[in-house]
């Protein structure tokens, strides 16, 4: 045995004191009185405990020497030394995700129960053993390294937040496999409302909390530009209902609060309904997707059959549309003039000569077509069908097979664009100068459609004759058109779509949150409850870390940067969704909570037994010798 | 502070007035005594002898029946009160006030009694008499009454008042009222000595005196007690409940004095040691011919 507080063994040395007053008690006090006749029968009816009267001061002092042993052993803090060989390493994986919100149909939130289970672990922990806490709402985290302090592990308990986010069960047994190290008592303890994966191994052990349950959720929302129509948006919209009988259900759609639609819907058990609506408008802001099970008999009944609530709202951002103005230098091509024409985003101005200045507005574009200066202008410029060397590229002839190999199909350039196998009859061979982009490759490595990145604005080049080759025919021609406008308008990096909670997104900036060169260095993300973090990227992409929230999360350059300029312009709105099929499915196979066995785990400090029998010697002492004076 | 100072001289006094006063003819000095005597007061007649004394023959008794008879008179003279002091040494276990107030009382009733003329004898005893201050009459002697009491000191071993009244009914001239003073912590019991005082024709009268310590101690734990008189050492563990018992006990041994008294008309005061000589003394009288009494 041992001691992690060995100098408390010094207070040992009140035993002194104690046998000291007990000498002192030993020599009674002496009282002279008249006469001792009233008090001779006494003494005779006691005279048969004569012996236990002498042995009784004795006892006491015996007693309260080993209360003070007790005491002094307790304050010592002893361990075994076998315990210590057995101690654990505890690591409870605790499972925050969206679906541990749900209350079950006994009135008793999950996530509640949750934390009831893992204090209860905390609570049975010997002496010495040490526990951490690795959550695992959204991506998995260490809320609380190991540790023996159970005040630390009840305070982390404490502060555990509920999220949005969905379980990531494996990555956070990962986790605390790391933390364990391959320790010989190592235990992993999973509380989760998840059922056990098969295999089932032997270092883990599963307390599943909840019952098989009924939801209603909106797994999808998201928006997209209509590839039809410029102006208008295709939204799209996947409700899902996880129970087993069908379920009335209204849908309600608002754009910036205001109501656009409300659809009455019966969900077959199981079914998942996808809906695909362009009711917006072009002046953009946030769409918020309601459902709310519609039950004549009541709330009661409703809560049954939709237990999660916070996957009955999802989010989308619809930028607002704005027009280009678009200036084409073309001696004559019907395609190119009526594919920008068709487009109503798009004020087409022709020319037959190039401008000698450009508008003041800084989002107009410049389409060259043939004709083309020995420099490009600064700005954004559109070059199609290039005839003469420029100073960023040189013009090699005719290309031999102009037949399309490859093309960037994750550019936003060619979004919704399908190119492979087509022929760009008479395309020229072009050499670049300095730094470009290929976006679509011919057969011989020559690029067709290029980019040229520049600070003072891109210029894109499509080597295509639009008078002899099919591509004008195509469906993907205004669509290409569509998307080097919106490339040009920076709209590409405004359309924000929804991301999901737990997942890590990479995010094109939008320019209003990058300087003069396009480089943004601080930003900072603020969640919907008003909690702000900074995000240090370079670039003008950045990565979203895995949000745990669901709602309406704001990205703006960092305060320190902005304050010289509070512009609210300089901050966009994103949109996060629960959108997972696995949080909002409340249905398990496992129906039985498990409750929570640790065997094994009902051990308490040494110090606590301690304190037990001192507290039980202190009390038979006083029985026997204490109480008998006041008796 | 010396026992018997000039403020007790007078209180004595008043005390004798009041005593006066209050009691008129009830007085100690003018008992009768039951011995036929040279008295002015007839008792009856009895035979005429040879030798007696022809001045006492009822003549007209022999006028009219010719038988000569002899006038006899019923005696008048002094009461003798007997003080019996308890000087043991239970009487000053924890303190002197019950053996001081003890002093007081026996010299306020020796002056009560000489102021009535009455012979006033005091007997200092504990195992047995100790000294005594023999028979006197008069007031004047009052001070050297005192003077003998202060003098006293406790001594001698345990109380014994059957050895004390076989020693007093020798040494005493002649029966008259007994007045004991005295704690009556007698081991062996005080109905023995009373009974023997009584046999012996003497008109027994007893003072208890009793601290209120003794009453109702104050004793809790494990104490040492010191027999005062025997000098006994008893350890023992005071609890509440014991000290119930011994209160118990003491209320029995003073009910068991008072009902012994009450059985055989002897006057009785029972008291502790918060009141004064004087009050005593007026209650004592109070209890002459009437039922035993404490105070």
């Amino acid at each position: 045995m041992s001691f992690t507080n060995p100098t408390a063994l010094f207070w040992a040395i009140l035993a002194v004191p104690i046998i000291v007053f007990y000498l002192q008690k030993v020599r009674l006090r002496r009282v002279p009185v008249a006469t001792t006749m009233f008090w001779e029968q006494k003494i005779q009816d006691k005279q048969p405990r004569a012996i236990w009267r002498q042995l009784r001061n004795v006892l006491s002092l015996l007693l309260q020497l080993l209360f003070l042993s007790l005491v002094v052993l307790a304050i010592g803090n002893p361990v075994l030394t076998s315990s210590l060989q057995q101690q654990r390493r505890v690591v409870v994986v605790f499972d925050n995700s969206a679906s541990m919100q749900a209350i079950d149909t006994n009135g008793q939130r999950r996530m509640d129960v949750a934390l009831e289970r893992i204090r209860r672990v905390i609570s049975s922990l010997n002496d010495g053993e040490d526990m951490a806490i690795v959550l695992t709402g959204g991506r998995s985290s260490v809320a609380c390294g190991l540790t023996q302090h159970s005040t630390t592990l009840r305070n982390t308990v404490q502060k555990i937040p509920a999220t949005d986010g969905p379980a990531m069960l494996e990555d956070a047994q990962q986790t605390a496999r790391r933390l364990l190290a391959k320790h010989v008592q190592g235990q992993i303890v999973v509380i989760t409302d998840a059922v056990q994966p098969s295999p089932i191994l032997d270092d883990v052990l599963w307390c599943k909390v909840g019952n098989s349950a009924g939801n209603l959720a909106i797994t999808e929302l998201q928006a997209r530009r209509s590839p039809v129509d410029p102006l208008a948006y295709d939204v799209l919209l996947d409700i899902a209902n996880f129970n087993d009988q069908s379920v009335f259900v209204t849908l309600d759609l608002e754009l910036n609060g205001t109501l656009l639609d409300v659809m009455p819907l019966e969900l077959l058990a199981g079914e998942t309904r996808r809906f695909v609506t362009t009711k917006t408008s072009m002046a953009g802001g946030v769409l918020q997707a309601t459902i709310a099970a519609d039950d004549p008999e009541g709330s009661k009944a409703t809560a049954s059959v939709d237990c999660l609530a916070t996957d009955n709202v999802a989010h989308t951002i619809l930028p607002a549309q704005r027009r280009v103005a678009v200036t084409l230098v073309t001696e004559g091509n019907w395609f190119l003039q009526h594919v920008l024409q068709a487009n109503e985003r798009i004020d087409v101005t022709l020319a037959a000569e190039i401008p000698a200045a450009r508008p003041a507005d800084s989002d107009s574009v410049l389409v060259l077509h043939r004709k083309v200066p020995d420099r490009i202008p600064a700005g954004r410029v559109f070059v199609v069908a290039p005839e003469t060397d420029t100073d960023l590229w040189k013009i090699a002839g005719p290309l031999d097979n102009p037949l399309v190999d490859k093309q960037q199909h994750d550019s936003q350039l060619l979004k919704f664009v399908q190119l492979d196998s087509a022929v760009m009859a008479e395309a020229k061979q072009l050499i670049p100068v300095g730094v470009y982009e290929t976006l679509v490759e011919a057969i011989s490595g020559s690029p067709l459609y290029l980019r040229f990145p520049r600070p003072t604005g891109d210029v894109l080049v499509l080597t295509v004759n639009l008078d002899r080759g099919d591509l004008p025919l195509r469906t993907a021609f205004p669509i290409l058109f569509s998307n080097a406008l919106n490339w040009f308008s920076g709209e590409a990096a405004e359309f924000q779509p929804a991301v999901k909670t737990g997942v890590a997104t990479p995010l094109l900036l939008p320019m209003q949150l990058a300087d003069a060169e396009g480089v943004t260095s601080g930003l900072d993300l603020i969640s919907p409850t008003g909690q702000l973090q900074t995000l240090q990227q370079s670039g003008r992409t950045v990565v979203l870390p895995a949000l745990n929230e669901s709602g309406l999360w704001t990205l703006r350059r960092s305060a320190t940067e902005s304050a010289d300029s509070a512009d609210s312009t300089e901050s966009i709105l994103i949109a996060c969704n629960i959108a997972s099929e696995s949080e909002s499915d409340l249905r398990r196979s496992d129906d039985a909570d498990s409750g929570l066995v640790l065997p094994g785990y009902a051990g308490q400090p040494m110090w606590l037994y301690a304190v037990a029998l001192a507290f039980v010697l202190i009390v038979v002492e006083w029985l026997l010798f204490q109480r008998r004076i006041i008796a | 502070m010396p026992l018997f100072d000039s403020h007790f001289l007078t209180r004595l006094e008043y005390l004798s007035l009041v005593s006066r006063k209050v009691f008129q003819g009830e007085l100690m000095a003018q008992r009768r005594t039951t011995q036929t005597g040279s008295g002015v007061e007839f008792a009856d007649h009895r035979q005429y002898n040879s030798g007696d004394d022809f001045r006492y023959l009822d003549w007209n008794l022999y006028a009219r029946h010719g038988e000569f008879l002899l006038k006899r008179f019923q005696e008048e003279e002094d009461l003798h009160v007997y003080l019996l002091l308890d000087c043991s040494r239970s009487m000053s276990a924890a303190d002197s006030i019950r053996f001081d107030l003890a002093r007081q009382l026996t010299a306020a009733l020796g002056y009560v009694a000489m102021s009535s003329l009455d012979r006033v004898g005091v007997f200092a005893f504990a195992d047995g008499v100790l000294d005594h201050f023999p028979l006197t009459r008069g007031k004047e002697r009052i001070l050297s009454l005192m003077e003998w009491l202060e003098n006293l000191q406790v001594s001698g071993q345990a109380t014994s008042l059957t050895k004390l009244t076989r020693e007093f009914v020798q040494k005493a001239p002649r029966t008259g009222l007994v007045i004991v003073v005295s704690d009556f912590y007698d081991p062996a019991g005080f109905q023995q000595g009373l009974d023997l005082l009584r046999h012996h024709r003497y008109e027994p009268s007893i003072i208890q005196l009793h601290t209120p310590e003794e009453a109702s101690p104050k004793l809790l734990g494990d104490v040492e007690l010191t027999d005062a008189e025997t000098g006994e050492i008893t350890k023992l563990t005071v609890t509440e409940s014991s000290l119930q018992q011994y209160r118990e006990r003491f209320q029995q041994f003073l009910r068991s004095l008072s009902s012994y008294c009450s059985s055989y008309g002897i006057d009785c005061t029972i008291s502790d040691t918060n009141v004064t000589f004087d009050e005593l003394v007026l209650a004592m009288m109070r209890t002459t011919d009437g039922p035993a009494r404490s105070s």
